[in-house]
């Protein structure tokens, strides 16, 4: 039997009695329907530039920012959800078409950072310092069912500190495959060690690492030789593995299908969170700061369509609790940053600490919560309506996080002291 | 030494060794990292808070640190007979020319200037449209060129003021061919060279490097560039402090900044800088002989476009070479320079808030001072430490259990094996795109800014990989006797050397017994050759093997 990979420390034992008590009881109740919040499953698709929440989540016509707006473009409602629309995005709309109901939109939180490094960093743990776990971090750590690949980053920005023997990257190239079967090497004119050869060390070495804990005399050496000996186990595990678990990556192919092993392992239950880089069309960013109007379009655009596809391939498979696996997976679509209102001198938006992300999957409540005023800032809201509450909070991405902890299973008022979740997401 | 190590590891009292003695607790300790027992005053106050590593393990970590390999058999024999040769050894390797590279890979680790991806490709340069076999050489060669400046002027003892004031840069054949330097013909590699565009003098602010990394847009207009330099050069990270687009701004443009409460903070420092470093402003910053060359002429453009005079955090500077002067007078400056080596060296962020952690930087920062702000002598300060010596600490702050990193991994199979990891010009274990440093829990500066502390899945897989391509290596070249067999002299003498090279520890009787049985059980199912490599591959992988 594998060992948890996550050691003794306190705040390892913390998180897994938040996991285990469902936030105390306090936000689970109405969490839990359909899949309990401490197995939920995370896929994060980070927008990677700063996106424009004009162009699909923040219809600007509603709130008189004195700005020309977008020539073709109209407001729609499909269900709960109020978007732009344009007959240059049709994936827009025939995404909300089909998935609206899933769908939640939130509008208005501040990263509080116009920095594309620091956005990254605090869009993902709350902190512009990078010496804290982000979000999936946190999520993969508290995992239950000890997943041998905690949080598969297949592209983007990872964030890790206590945690970071729980992120496995697949790497850009899909070199985590070649590692695996030893083929790697052969770009070094070796041969690995394979078959009963390289079983036999793999035993010889867990015997050390059980050794080394065993003789530990202080908590850091224990703290190594448990994770230590937990890489070794899950690098035999995953290996064992390699038959039925393609994880090759190939970054010519169509989005989707470059999730393809990300996808394997959250159906087959080996990973909690996933995450993923969206660089739009060709590759080039959401970092608009010419010519911002198209190139949003047309990276939104075809980021809907990569959604659609990747709704429609969690709806086919199926998931470990035997329901589809768009039913154990929350869907998080965000970028680090948003853009300024303001047209610059080359039709580019600069950057802008107010943004939006959008949640989709099972527990989330179908609807746009939160909002900005004339002034594209975001407007406080109450967290439990998602309504404009001059009396309530200013969203920050602590916020975001908070929330995505709680869907998680996680008491966010211990991991992000004075940041509460955004229960309206999940319908309050 | 096996008594000393197993205490250490709690397998029973054991005498202290040579140089430590046992506080109140009965722990032992030591004083200034010196396992010989010099007890000589180095003004900490730390007696009770680390346990130094054992003699070898402490010169292996040295050796790993300063050299980037592993202390060879005879330097850990004489170590182990004689303690107090480690700081011997450690003051040799200050002089090791080892030491520049060292330097480069941990300067990147903070300077983040050796991404993968720039703004500007090699396949712009008409010189390099079909060769993309220079893809690699090109982008580490642009974002080392600050870091090669840097450790030169660490390894040639000159003053830490030489950063900013340098008359020269570090050029690479490479990029001589698209950037206007004089760089030495005929010559190959890194050589010392000066731009021929004029540019002011001013050191590591002078380099095209440091730019293509830090790159401006008209909007930011060099503020980003200016956050990089208080960070990197006066440890004020101005990015770390959160900010808010108010309702008090004027429609949400952020040309207020300058007035607005919440941004004038930051931005009354940042501005005038930004405004001092035009000369390097890009009307196009993706066009790539746009950027080669210094713009003389946009010196001026700072002001006027951000509305205020250059200045370095309030004193007003005149260009370039002035805002240079600044910075080398400035205090913040010289004890950023001392905080970010020790930081580098003890693996371990300082705590400000911390008084120990306070003191402690003022002791180092005497010596930088009285060493006339040579690096060199600071690392031995630093090294020195107890902190920096530590098998164990009562701080958990302290990291005594370091992980090599992807660049001492590489370094050490090289110099083990000549084992080199390389696919389409591209140094794997230098690299993210198809290569394995972030995996193997290195920093890459875009998306991972932090270096692992903990072994991980793809940390543990890079280590058997390179382990097997080093073992394979040693076989082939006939360093082991692959006709010996366990119970063989030569067979355990091999054995014994190999565990005590790698891991500076000699090996009990259970531990060769074990390697043995591996041996003879890999044996049952291969050659010899193999056997042999599964055996140096599982030392190499070993949890003592992979840290320092």
């Amino acid at each position: 039997m594998r060992r948890r990979r996550l050691g003794l420390g306190a705040t390892r034992r913390g998180l897994m009695q938040c996991a285990a008590l469902g936030v105390g009881g306090l936000v689970l109740p109405r969490l839990a329907r359909g899949q309990e919040a401490s197995s939920r499953r995370f896929l994060f698709v980070f927008c990677d530039g700063g996106w424009d929440q004009s162009t699909v989540f923040v219809p600007y016509a509603d709130l008189d920012v004195g700005l020309p707006l977008e020539a073709d473009a109209t407001v729609e409602e499909i269900g709960a959800l109020r978007f732009v629309d344009s007959p240059a995005r049709p994936f827009v709309r025939s995404f909300f078409e089909s998935w609206h109901d899933r769908t939640c939109i939130l509008n208005g939180f501040e990263v509080r950072s116009i920095v594309h490094e620091r956005c990254r960093q605090l869009v993902l743990t709350g902190r512009a310092d990078a010496t804290v776990d982000d979000w999936p971090t946190l999520l993969a750590a508290a995992a239950t069912d000890d997943p041998l690949l905690p949080a598969l980053v297949v592209s983007g920005p990872s964030f890790s500190a206590e945690h970071g023997n729980a992120v496995v990257r697949l790497g850009e190239s899909g070199q985590l495959s070649g590692l695996v079967d030893g083929s790697s090497l052969a770009a070094a004119g070796v041969s690995a060690l394979t078959g009963e050869a390289g079983t036999a060390v793999d035993r010889y070495l867990q015997d050390r690492a059980q050794a080394f804990v065993d003789a530990a005399g202080t908590e850091r050496d224990l703290r190594f030789g448990e994770r230590y000996h937990g890489a070794l186990e899950d690098a035999v595990a995953l290996g064992e593995l390699s038959g039925d678990l393609d994880l090759s990556a190939d970054t010519s192919k169509r989005f989707v299908e470059q999730l393809s092993p990300a996808l394997d392992a959250l159906e087959q239950g080996l990973s909690r969170c996933v995450l993923s880089r969206n660089l739009g069309v060709n590759d080039m960013g959401y970092d608009s700061h010419s010519d911002n109007a198209f190139l949003q379009s047309i990276h939104q655009d075809q980021l809907f369509s990569d959604l659609a596809d990747l709704m429609a391939e969690l709806e086919s498979r199926t998931g470990t609790s035997g329901q589809p696996l768009s039913e154990e997976t929350v869907v998080v679509v965000f970028s680090e940053m948003g853009r300024n209102p303001q047209i610059n001198s080359q039709d580019g938006r600069d950057h802008w600490t107010w943004t939006s992300a959008m949640i989709l999957g099972s527990p989330v409540k179908s609807g746009v919560v939160g909002g900005f005023d004339g002034s594209v800032l975001g407007l406080p809201i109450d967290l439990s309506t998602g309504l404009a509450d001059s009396d309530g909070l200013q969203l920050r991405a602590s916020h975001l996080g908070a929330t995505l902890l709680a869907m998680g299973g996680l008491d966010p008022s211990e991991l992000l002291p004075g940041y509460d979740p955004v229960s309206a997401v999940w319908g309050g | 030494m096996i008594a000393l190590w197993l205490a250490l590891l709690g397998c029973g009292p054991a005498p202290c060794g040579e140089g430590l003695g046992r506080d109140n607790d009965g722990r032992c300790v030591t004083l200034r990292g010196s396992v010989m027992g010099d007890s000589a005053d180095t003004g900490h106050d730390e007696i009770a808070e680390h346990e130094s590593l054992p003699a070898p393990r402490l010169l292996r970590r040295l050796s790993l640190d300063l050299r980037g390999v592993l202390p060879s058999t005879d330097e850990l024999d004489a170590v182990e007979a004689d303690a107090s040769l480690v700081w011997d050894y450690r003051d040799g390797w200050l002089d090791d020319p080892r030491l520049e590279e060292r330097l480069v890979a941990l300067l990147a680790e903070r300077w983040h200037t050796t991404v993968d991806d720039y703004l500007i490709h090699y396949f712009e340069y008409p010189e390099f449209r079909d060769r993309p076999d220079v893809e690699y050489t090109f982008e580490r060669a642009l974002g080392e060129e600050p870091l090669r400046l840097i450790a030169r002027i660490v390894v040639d003892d000159r003053p830490w003021t030489d950063v900013v004031l340098a008359d020269h840069s570090m050029g690479h054949d490479l990029l001589a061919e698209i950037w206007p330097m004089d760089y030495p013909e005929g010559a190959e590699g890194w050589q010392e060279v000066r731009y021929t565009d004029g540019r002011p003098a001013a050191g590591v602010l002078s380099t095209n490097g440091l730019w293509w990394r830090y790159y401006t847009t008209d909007s930011n207009l060099s503020r980003g560039r200016a956050a990089a330099l208080t960070r990197l050069l006066a440890c004020e990270d101005f990015l770390s402090r959160p900010i808010s687009i108010s309702a008090a701004d004027d429609g949400g443009s952020l040309g207020s900044v300058l007035e607005e409460p919440g941004c004038v903070s930051c931005h009354s420092t940042l501005d005038p800088l930004a405004a001092a470093l035009f000369g390097f402003y890009p009307i196009n910053p993706y066009n790539g002989p746009e950027n080669s060359t210094y713009h003389l002429e946009r010196e001026p453009l700072g002001s006027e476009l951000l509305g205020v005079a250059p200045a370095w955090f309030g004193i007003p500077v005149n260009g370039l070479e002035d805002l240079a002067w600044q910075i080398a007078n400035d205090e913040r400056f010289i004890s950023c320079g001392v905080e970010s080596f020790t930081e580098a060296f003890w693996r371990r962020e300082l705590a400000h808030d911390e008084p120990e952690d306070r003191a402690r930087v003022a002791v180092l920062r005497e010596a930088f001072v009285v060493g006339e702000l040579r690096v060199r002598p600071l690392l031995a300060a630093i090294t020195d430490h107890p902190v920096y010596s530590a098998g164990a600490s009562s701080d958990p702050a302290d990291d005594t259990r370091r992980l090599l990193s992807p660049d001492q991994v590489a370094t050490v199979a090289q110099d083990l094996s000549g084992f080199t990891w390389e696919a389409d010009g591209f140094d794997l274990m230098r690299s993210d795109t198809t290569g394995y440093r972030i995996m193997a829990g290195g920093v890459d500066g875009l998306l991972v800014t932090r270096a692992q502390v903990d072994p991980g899945l793809t940390a543990a897989l890079v280590w058997q990989r390179v382990a097997e391509g080093v073992a394979a290596g040693l076989v082939d070249q006939g360093a082991v006797p692959v006709d010996a067999r366990p119970g063989d002299a030569t067979f355990e003498d091999t054995l014994e050397a190999f565990f005590w090279r790698v891991m500076a520890r000699r090996p009990t009787a259970e531990e060769t017994d074990a390697l043995a049985a591996l041996f003879d059980e890999v044996l049952g199912l291969e050659s010899a050759e193999i056997a042999w490599q599964a055996v140096l591959s599982a030392v190499l992988r070993d949890p003592e093997a992979v840290t320092r």
